[in-house]
């Protein structure tokens, strides 16, 4: 299979994690916000390192393309169920800048061997493994060794997939504004348009 | 020894009983010009005390705060509605608790262990057609996968589309609940109102116990200065149980007579076996009812043996409330 191909793939693969919950009762999920749980597949999913030269910047149009649907009915859940028009615009907004931005990012970090592989350990670290340990150890440890160290809870505060988790409790008291994940989005856009100088570079060497 | 253990599973249930509690009296001293005055509990919660006093008022309240029982910390007072710049500020002072001892505490323990009322959720109507549009959507955008902009175009569509598939029922269960709890035999009956999101103080209920589920929800109070005593709790996505002391109302209710309301939904259990009968019509002695199943389990559990037990709902009262009594020993 090619990159694309794989890209189709999965694309489809979080398509249908993110549409899955829709189909089952809705008393399941009560008390969830029904966007951040549609939105968590795909902010995983849309900032995953690719492979070199999958780097058409069409298909972020593609994947939003994707995404909205479930998006909009997870949001247009909330608004029902009482969630304030505010709150749920954050939510639903936060998740399509993420989408965006680190579909984006990933895409044209794609373009250069060095920047992806920059763009992957910057990714993996602070959008993946920074709110998986800090999770890991306040759902595990907590009782025993005491919160997250301040380091690691700064770093996990940073990953736009730790602050859509956040969200998921509609009683959540953590509807702050998505300053830091925002931020590090903006900084993985950055190193991918270091890709696409590199490239430039490289082709007219 | 045994009489000392008993007496430690007490204390112990009075603490965590008590613990429970997220309306404490705070008496606050306020001087005009004030308005916006905030009682902020360190860890969580706070009152807003609505209206504004003008320049030489002065007036003592007597509000409640989410604070517990155990906590001594004052609440932090600050205004967040900033006054005129020519305006010289008024003050706004915490005074002190008001009281320690909880209204329940008079009531007997087989009352204050009784189930607290249910709240039914309110399910959406998420339409199945919604399914397919998300579907469609997909195959659409799958197919158009090579003219991404139109796919984006198709799949705002599809969103808009499946705004009209989700609704809120108009009417689901009930929104608010009051369950009395009594016992023929005792003269202070317990009084609980239940909510979601937000409940109101009743005007004839003065001394009350506000309990949450879950238990450390963020709990705000709002005191209108206008109207004292017009409290409401609010807690986003939180049941809200007001839990007070009420005149027992035994001597109005019995099996020759009902004088305290028309009742419909009635079940007697006697000897282990619930009757149901549809109504108890005022004045009319108790309906004979036929063998059926039990009451709503929340109405049913908790419940004293060995003793008859009516549980009833009140008719009528406005949309979306339901008013139980449930009696012990009639």
């Amino acid at each position: 299979m090619n990159a694309r191909g794989a890209s189709v793939l999965g694309a489809c693969v979080a398509w249908f994690l993110s549409a899955a919950p829709f189909a089952l009762d809705a008393q399941t999920f009560a008390g969830l916000s029904r966007a951040a749980l549609a939105a968590i597949p795909w902010i995983a999913y849309c900032g995953l390192p690719r492979a070199l030269g999958d780097s058409g910047l069409r298909a972020v149009a593609f994947e939003i393309a994707l995404f909205l649907p479930p998006l909009a009915l997870g949001t247009w859940i909330d608004l029902a169920g009482g969630m304030a028009r505010p709150e749920a615009a954050s939510i639903s907004g936060a998740a399509l800048g993420f989408a965006c931005g680190l579909s984006l990012s990933a895409r044209l970090a794609a373009r250069a061997a060095f920047v992806r592989d920059a763009h992957a350990v910057v990714w993996a670290l602070f959008v993946v493994l920074a709110p998986v340990l800090a999770a890991t150890l306040v759902l595990g440890g907590a009782s025993t060794f005491g919160s997250a160290p301040t380091w690691l809870a700064h770093a996990s505060s940073l990953s736009p997939l730790g602050w859509m988790c956040a969200q998921l409790a509609q009683d959540s008291g953590a509807r702050a504004t998505p300053f830091a994940p925002l931020v590090l989005v903006l900084v993985l856009t950055l190193i991918g348009f270091g890709a696409r100088r590199a490239s430039v570079r490289t082709e007219d060497e | 020894m045994r009489a000392v253990v008993t007496l430690c599973v007490w204390t112990l249930c009075a603490v965590a009983v008590a613990a429970q509690n997220r309306a404490r009296f705070a008496d606050v001293e306020l001087v005009g010009p004030v308005r916006g005055v905030v009682l902020t509990i360190p860890g969580g919660g706070e009152t807003r005390i609505e209206g504004e006093l003008e320049r030489g008022e002065t007036r003592v309240v007597s509000v409640p705060v989410p604070a517990q029982a155990s906590t001594n910390a004052p609440p932090l007072v600050s205004f967040d509605e900033p006054l005129a710049l020519d305006e010289t500020p008024g003050r706004a002072r915490f005074l002190g608790w008001r009281g320690g001892l909880s209204p329940l505490a008079d009531l007997s323990p087989g009352l204050r262990a009784r189930a607290r009322p249910a709240l039914e959720e309110t399910p959406l109507a998420i339409s199945s057609a919604a399914l397919v549009v998300l579907l469609t959507a997909l195959v659409v955008t799958l197919a158009l996968k090579r003219r991404p902009w139109l796919a984006l175009v198709a799949g705002v569509v599809a969103s808009a589309a499946l705004y009209p598939l989700v609704a809120k029922p108009a009417e689901v269960g009930a929104a608010r609940v009051t369950l009395i709890d009594g016992d023929t035999a005792q003269d202070s009956w317990r009084r609980i109102d239940a909510a979601r999101d937000e409940i109101v103080v009743p005007r004839d209920v003065h001394e009350f116990e506000l309990w949450t589920e879950p238990a450390d929800a963020l709990v705000t109070w709002f005191a209108p200065l206008a109207n004292e005593n017009e409290w409401r709790a609010r807690a986003r996505g939180a049941r809200l149980f007001l839990a007070s002391r009420c005149a027992g109302a035994g001597l109005t209710l019995a099996r020759t007579g009902n004088g305290y309301a028309p009742l419909d939904s009635v079940w007697l259990r006697e000897e282990g076996e619930w009757r149901a009968s549809s109504a108890w019509e005022l004045d009319a002695p108790l309906p004979q009812g036929r063998p059926a199943g039990a009451p709503p389990g929340w109405l049913a559990s908790h419940l004293p043996q060995g003793v008859p037990i009516l549980i009833a709902r009140e008719c009528g009262g406005p949309a979306r409330t339901a008013r139980w009594i449930r009696l012990s020993g009639l």
